[in-house]
């Protein structure tokens, strides 16, 4: 049988740590960063007026 | 673009903790504590019959023999275990010697709307508990209430009041885009007030819990406390407000709309007063048509009192938990067996111990064993069961369960759980006994 202590250790780390992973990114896109590009850059070209 | 190292190094500890997994899981394959038998007990045994072999469709062997294990109702105290052997008595009933009445019967359910299964249980000559039977006029009566009228109407009312602080708040952030928007000052008497409200929530939601302890002091503590911080809250409110208007901040009209929050506040939570700040009978929207330009601010107080409104949603949650366990405890059918001890001859008395029956399934679910004549225990309705057209239930009774049974409160008399068929020989011995 699997070590509970380490079982929820393993899922509380998980589970906040994917929010903490992918949740900036939600921001991220909400500041104008495009999708799919590895590197965030320069964006300064991106209009303001682009949605 | 500061939040880049952050993602990386949360990536980085959630990789570490499957690193943790991995180790946990190879470690515990070697060094682990072993792991019990899921099911407990001997295994499924064969019920005596012969299996009829299936025309058409049969995949396994002809000789295969089945058992039966279907939804079953034991009239004892629900064991520890999830499986009692049909050799050994039942768990907190050493006393009780052997099986004493013992029945089949087939129940119908269906899979469509209100229905489900009933089981029906029936005293005859005060002994023996009858088995199942499914009625679907009991369903019929029961449709139109199978959700509390208070619940669908305090359903309707969080949703008036989500939407009124809805549009409170989309009304405060279009105010603010505007060029002479200025902001308030903020009286530290209001963080005191939502801290209060916050107690105020926290206190029901503990009297909440300790109804479902059945614990009445704690229960009483919590309501006082849940009232004296809510009428703390509007003292503040009513402090606050008259702070900003000795400070001239809003006048006249404007002042309506500040104690417009709290006055639903106050309805809520007191259900009987209002707040004794100044109300004038300008409605919301007369009031914002009426906004000019020149008064900015007045949004502002909405936005500060709309912090609480998480708390109330909590707060009215614990009060229909706190209704639904109040009505528990009233319930009149916590004494079924003692309060109509011979109802057999009578047929009034036989649909009022029916009705009990029902409003007895509706709040517990359980089958409560007395002398009642008719008792039912819906054992699923709707979506929670999907039966085949015919199940066994299963029924045993026990004297001193059906005579000490109706004053076992808060324990589980009659409860649904998997079980076995005894096998033939048990059953004759069991029955003959």
């Amino acid at each position: 049988m699997l070590n509970e202590t380490l079982g929820r250790f393993h899922f509380w780390v998980s589970f906040l740590g994917a929010y903490a992973i992918f949740f900036p990114m939600h921001y991220l896109g909400l500041l104008g960063m495009p999708r799919r590009y590895h590197d965030i850059g320069e964006t300064a070209f991106i209009p303001a007026s682009a949605p | 673009m500061t939040s880049m190292p952050f993602m990386s190094v949360a990536a980085l500890i959630v990789g570490f903790a499957q690193l943790v997994f991995l180790f946990n899981l190879i470690w515990s394959l070697f060094k682990g504590k072993e792991a019990q038998a899921a099911i407990h007990g001997e295994r499924r045994r064969w019920n005596g019959k012969r299996r009829r072999p299936r025309r058409g469709m049969a995949t396994g062997a002809r000789s295969s023999r089945s058992s039966i294990a279907g939804l079953t109702i034991t009239a004892y105290p629900a064991p520890p275990e999830d499986f009692v052997p049909q050799n050994e008595p039942p768990a907190g009933l050493s006393a009780v010697r052997g099986c004493i009445h013992e029945r089949h019967y087939p129940v119908h359910g269906w899979n469509s709307g209100h229905c489900g299964m009933v089981a029906l249980a029936a005293t005859a000559d005060s002994q023996a508990l009858a088995g199942g039977r499914s009625d679907r006029s009991i369903f019929a009566a029961r449709a139109h209430s199978s959700l509390p009228a208070a619940k669908i109407g305090l359903g309707v009312f969080l949703a008036v009041v989500g939407s009124l602080f809805a549009l409170f708040i989309s009304a405060y952030s279009m105010r603010m885009n505007m060029v002479d928007w200025r902001t308030l000052p903020v009286p530290a008497l209001l963080w005191f007030n939502t801290g209060v409200l916050v107690l105020s929530s926290v206190a029901l939601q503990w009297a909440h819990m300790a109804a479902r302890r059945d614990d009445i002091d704690g229960v009483i503590v919590g309501l006082c406390a849940g009232g004296a911080s809510a009428v703390t809250f509007l003292i503040g409110q009513l402090l606050a407000w008259r702070q900003l208007s000795g400070a001239r901040v809003f006048r006249g009209v404007q002042s309506s709309q500040f104690v417009l929050l709290p006055d639903h506040r106050g309805a809520r939570a007191a259900s009987d007063g209002r707040p004794g700040g100044p109300r004038q009978n300008d409605g919301q929207g007369v009031a914002w048509r009426r906004d000019g330009p020149g008064t900015p601010e007045r949004g502002t107080l909405h936005y500060l009192l709309a912090f609480p409104a998480g708390g109330l949603a909590g707060l009215a949650r614990s009060a229909d938990g706190l209704d639904r366990r109040f009505r528990r405890h009233l319930s009149p059918v916590a004494q079924l067996g003692g309060q109509i001890p011979d109802g057999r001859n009578c047929a009034d008395k036989h649909r009022r111990i029916a009705c009990a029956a029902c409003r007895l399934a509706r709040h517990r679910r359980r089958l409560v064993l007395g002398s009642a004549r008719l008792q039912e225990c819906l054992l699923g309705e709707g979506h929670d069961v999907d039966l085949p057209p015919q199940r066994h239930l299963h029924l045993q009774l026990f004297p001193a369960v059906v005579h000490d049974g109706a004053n076992v409160h808060d324990r589980a008399v009659a409860q649904s759980q998997r079980s076995l068929r005894p096998r033939r020989s048990e059953a004759r011995i069991s029955r003959s006994s």
